[in-house]
This record gives C-alpha cells, sequence and structure tokens, in this order.
C-alpha cells in the first residue's frame, strides 16, 4: 500500500506538470516545472518527504535505467552522419569537456568573490 | 517468436535485467568508467543485433522503461529540496555558472563546429546537446537542426558525462562539491546527474537544479542566435 501511495504521489506531481504545461502560453519543459513543483511543494508542506523516500531513494538510484530505450534507438540515427563522424564527435567532447571546466571554475570563482565581499562587509 | 519481441514484457525485461546487471559491473569495478547506462546500452544492442530482432520490437517494452523519465525527473526535487540550506547560501555561484557553462557550450559548439568545417544542419543539431532532451528538441527545431540527430547529441553528452566527468574532478582535484554539481549538471543535464548522485546527494541535487537553470539559460541565449 505504502509503494502504490508514493508511486501514486509522484505520478501525479508529473501529471499536474504535464497540465501546467499545456496551459503555458510558451514553450517549456515539463520536466523543469515537475521538480520546480515538487520541491514547492516539499517546502510548503504540502507533501511530506517521509510520504514519498522510499520510491523516492528507489528512482534517484535508478535514474539511469530510463535512457537505455533511448539509447538502443540511436544505433539508426549514426547513419545520418555518414562522413562526418569523427568531426562530429570531436566537436561534441571538446565542447563538454570545455564547459565542464568553464563552469566549475565560475562558480569557484564567483564563490571566492562572495567570499571576500561578505569579509569586507563584516570587517566595515 | 516475433511475437515475444514484440511483446512488451520483452523489452521492458531486457533493459532492466542489463541495467541490473551493468549496476553490478560498477559496484564491483568501483570506476565510473564502467557507466551503467553505457553497460546496459551496449548489452541491449549486443543482445538485440545477436539474435536479429528489429529495434522496434523492443521499443514496444522499452516505451514503457521510457514512461519515467519525468517521474525520475520529477524526484531530483526531492534530492533539491533535502539541500535548500546549501542553495540559499550558494544561490548567484550556481545561477551564474548555469549561465557561463550554456553560453560556453553553445558558442564553442558554434566555432568548434566552423574550424572542423562541419555541416550546418550537424552543428545546429549540436548546439542544444547540454540541456535536457525535452528542450533540446525545441530548441533544435528553432535553430533548424535535425531531431534525431539532436538526441543523439544529447545522449552522448550525457553518457560521456556521466563516465567521464567523475574521472577529470578526481584527476584535477575538483573538490568543492557544488561547483561539482554546478558543472555536471550544466554540461551533461539528466545522465550526468545519475554520476553526480554517486558522488554524493549535494553535487546530485545541484546537478538537478543546474540542469532547469541551464536549460533556461540556454532558452534565452538562443533567443539572440
Amino acid at each position: 500500500m505504502k509503494v502504490l501511495k508514493q508511486i501514486g504521489i509522484i505520478f501525479l506531481v508529473c501529471l499536474l506538470s504535464e497540465g501546467i504545461k499545456m496551459l503555458l502560453p510558451f514553450s517549456f519543459p515539463s520536466s523543469v516545472i515537475a521538480i520546480l513543483l515538487l520541491t514547492a511543494f516539499l517546502g510548503l508542506r504540502i507533501i511530506k518527504e517521509k510520504q514519498i523516500k522510499e520510491t523516492g531513494d528507489f528512482l534517484l538510484e535508478n535514474m539511469g535505467i530510463v535512457f537505455v530505450p533511448l539509447n538502443v534507438t540511436i544505433v539508426e540515427q549514426l547513419k545520418l552522419l555518414e562522413g562526418q563522424l569523427v568531426q562530429f564527435f570531436i566537436v561534441a567532447i571538446a565542447s563538454l569537456f570545455l564547459s565542464f571546466f568553464v563552469t566549475y571554475f565560475t562558480v569557484r570563482f564567483v564563490q571566492i568573490l562572495m567570499g571576500k565581499m561578505d569579509a569586507r562587509r563584516e570587517r566595515s | 517468436m516475433k511475437e515475444l519481441w514484440a511483446n512488451p514484457l520483452f523489452g521492458a525485461c531486457l533493459t532492466i535485467v542489463t541495467f541490473a546487471l551493468a549496476r553490478m559491473l560498477n559496484e564491483r569495478l568501483k570506476t565510473p568508467l564502467a557507466n551503467p547506462i553505457l553497460i546496459a546500452s551496449l548489452l541491449c544492442i549486443g543482445f538485440l543485433g545477436i539474435l536479429g530482432i528489429p529495434v522496434e520490437d523492443y521499443q514496444v517494452g522499452g516505451a514503457f522503461i521510457e514512461m519515467f523519465l519525468l517521474p525520475v525527473t520529477a524526484i531530483l526535487g526531492l534530492a533539491v529540496y533535502r539541500q535548500r540550506e546549501i542553495l540559499k547560501r550558494d544561490f548567484f555561484p550556481v545561477v551564474i555558472g548555469c549561465f557561463v557553462g550554456s553560453l560556453t557550450s553553445i558558442v564553442s559548439t558554434m566555432a568548434l563546429g566552423k574550424l572542423f568545417r562541419l555541416d550546418e544542419v550537424l552543428t545546429a543539431s549540436l548546439i542544444p546537446k547540454s540541456v535536457t532532451t525535452a528542450i533540446a528538441i525545441d530548441l533544435s527545431e528553432q535553430l533548424g537542426g535535425l531531431k534525431g540527430i539532436t538526441i543523439m547529441s544529447v545522449i552522448i553528452c550525457g553518457v560521456c558525462g556521466a563516465a567521464f566527468h567523475p574521472l577529470l574532478i578526481k584527476l584535477f582535484k575538483l573538490d568543492n562539491k557544488v561547483a561539482r554539481g554546478v558543472a555536471i549538471g550544466t554540461t551533461s543535464h539528466s545522465a550526468g546527474t545519475t554520476s553526480a548522485l554517486q558522488l554524493g546527494e549535494i553535487e546530485g541535487a545541484i546537478s538537478g537544479v543546474s540542469m532547469g537553470i541551464a536549460g533556461i539559460s540556454a532558452v534565452i541565449i538562443a533567443l539572440f542566435l
């Protein structure tokens, strides 16, 4: 019964986010709406953490499984890249790692900057 | 036999069994390169290929698993909620990091595309690669890319990120948990977040939030392209 309730709550939040997506006048991903909605419901105590804990932890632990069917079907798409396969991968991977490092160090930079601003504020 | 392959239970079973095996392997080998998503996908592709089972038959059951894409993304809200104090403290570094990361991803893709003389349609399809699939597809259409190629780019980034980011983190001693989460979520969205969660709940939650913020950033940036 417990798991059923928990799955029900999570599915309802998802259904709600799909509904909101349809009502919005602009295009916005339901996945982002869903995260925001669940965070808000938990924050406002509309849903309590213990009401979704076990199923939530199970889903968090096994998130990756939903990407497997997607991966299997893209094998067909590889044919569309004929002739440019190598360049395609180089651009994708190089950009990926560059963005990774830039993002990491940007966060660190802002954290340190704000730390210095807080320290200055405390001194004055 | 054909009826068995086209039975939704087959696709679902194959996915679940290969993923469970992949997780066991990952736990035993303890290296993020043994990424469960990658291993499970390769096992499925191998199984279907060896037995000559059409992908469409597998997909009947695969679609059932795909149905959990939204619930599995939504549940990141739980991870975010658990880390709310850290998020409040590091709000600006996270938001700025996401925006700069998205910008870097888009600009570097365009620049590298020109450098390697990549076909314009392929470049356009690659641009949204760092954001979550739903947003990526919308962006791709906007920019004149091909949906199928974009989905593939998103998956490549996701799986490569999930497999290699933890390695980069170890190699370059990138110790800050919040920064790790932002970097992973911004560049390799949900698939990367699965890896982030293995590093820690803070990294996982921040990665989940960053996914969303980076997605919104990409949409805004694309308005100016």
